[in-house]
């Protein structure tokens, strides 16, 4: 084969075979979630303390606390349906972060699964899309509890 | 229907999504959760689903090709994955544009965008094989498997965010128990879907028929010289 | 708390790079089309 089409045969082995690990990386094993909500990070937290893991669940309302001036956040996440983790976090958060707020957290639990010291927040909102004036209530609250403890 | 028919509707469906945009930018009301910047959503989603539409579009191309061997069906599918691959790829950026400001990451490997960016991965592949190999049946079947995988992920793609735990929200249309948007912005997203992958369809038809014209003068002037 | 980002620069880049993919193309394929024209006279010829 002349050298210029064997390099692209090559290139486009190499995406191919890219594309299968990746596909394969999504898997449906539980060892590759996403996120562990909080119930489970708990149970797990002896095995998952070594590890930077992501935890999911919702900002419990009246759990925040922030102090604007050494950027400390804490929070309570909870899974509404009586599991809560404490979490820790320095630096600002997303602007969308508040009470009632799905939030991913990755970062580190303590071995007794008491507390999360994070080192990034993600907010996971709703799919919910409505004008501020609309009519109806939202629904955002029921719909983050599906998406988010799902499995 | 003429071809100056034909192409007279893409230009003004090009000039109907400006407009789209405008009314996107400008006049569609906020979203009380997201505030301005859910905007984006007019161009992520129907670039979404025109991407969507023109894998399967890709397989309808392959599987011709495969049963008739037919040298034209090859142009119908080197267009359709050019496009094709335009659109994941603005799906993808207009999606990390819009996850900074909201998710507070401009990228994570969750299940939707791992998918999507494998779409992308295979896409690209499908332009590399066929941009080395020569016409017939060889490049056929090898750029035939890569649209069979394409159109294998689209599906994917799209249950991913109900199959797995992800940090991208679930669907807000086709779901059970209705539409999760607003009518007005449910509407708007509808009309500026369907659109937008009428003009993908035009892109693709335009740029096959170039593909076409191309090889037509290739071998008008080999014989040429050959003769 | 935190800052709250001007929502109009993502806004402005999603809608702008939208516009060079789409419009970008629909240029490139235009003048190649024309190109192709002129080039299909002169094969046509001989």
């Amino acid at each position: 084969m002349r050298k210029g089409i064997k390099n692209r045969w090559i290139v486009a082995g190499f995406v191919l075979v890219g594309a299968i690990t990746g596909l394969s990386f999504v898997s449906m094993d539980k060892n590759s979630v996403y996120f562990y909500t909080p119930s489970e990070a708990k149970a797990g937290a002896a095995e998952l303390s070594s590890d930077l893991i992501k935890v999911g669940g919702m900002v419990m309302p009246g759990s925040v606390t922030w102090k604007p001036e050494n950027l400390s956040l804490s929070f309570t996440l909870t899974d509404l349906k009586g599991t809560d983790i404490r979490v820790n976090f320095t630096g600002t958060p997303p602007d969308m972060f508040k009470e009632g707020q799905g939030v991913v957290c990755e970062g580190t639990i303590a071995p007794d699964g008491t507390g999360i010291i994070a080192r990034h927040l993600l907010v996971k909102h709703s799919e919910e899309y409505k004008p501020p004036h609309g009519e109806g209530a939202s629904k955002e609250k029921e719909l983050l509890e599906k998406s988010l403890f799902k499995e | 229907m003429s071809f100056s028919i034909w192409n007279g509707l893409g230009r003004l469906l090009l000039v109907a999504v400006l407009y789209l945009w405008y009314q996107s930018i400008f006049v569609l009301p906020p979203d009380i959760h997201q505030g301005e910047v859910y905007r984006i959503i007019y161009l992520h989603v129907p670039a979404a689903f025109a991407s969507f539409a023109l894998a399967f579009g890709l397989l309808g191309t392959s599987l011709y090709g495969l049963a008739t061997k037919s040298p034209g069906s090859e142009f119908a599918s080197k267009a359709v994955a050019e496009i094709g691959f335009l659109f994941t790829l603005l799906t993808l950026v207009t999606g990390s544009i819009w996850g900074k400001p909201t998710w507070g990451v401009w990228w994570t490997w969750d299940a939707r965008l791992t998918t999507t960016f494998i779409l992308a991965v295979l896409y690209a592949g499908h332009l590399l094989l066929w941009s080395s190999l020569p016409p017939g049946l060889g490049r056929i079947k090898s750029t035939g498997i890569l649209g069979i995988l394409i159109a294998v992920d689209v599906p994917i793609i799209y249950k991913s965010v109900t199959w797995w735990r992800t940090l991208h929200q679930p669907p807000s249309m086709m779901r059970e128990g209705g539409s999760t948007m607003a009518p007005e912005i449910l509407s708007h997203l509808i009309v500026s879907i369907v659109a937008l992958t009428l003009v993908s369809l035009y892109l693709v038809w335009r740029r096959a028929d170039n593909l076409k014209t191309e090889w037509m003068i290739e071998v008008k002037t080999l014989n040429q010289l050959g003769a | 708390m935190g800052m709250n980002t001007d929502p109009w620069p993502y806004i402005a880049s999603a809608y702008g790079l939208g516009f060079l993919a789409i419009y970008g193309i629909y240029v490139l394929l235009m003048l190649q089309s024309k190109k192709l024209k002129k080039l299909k006279i002169i094969a046509e010829k001989g």
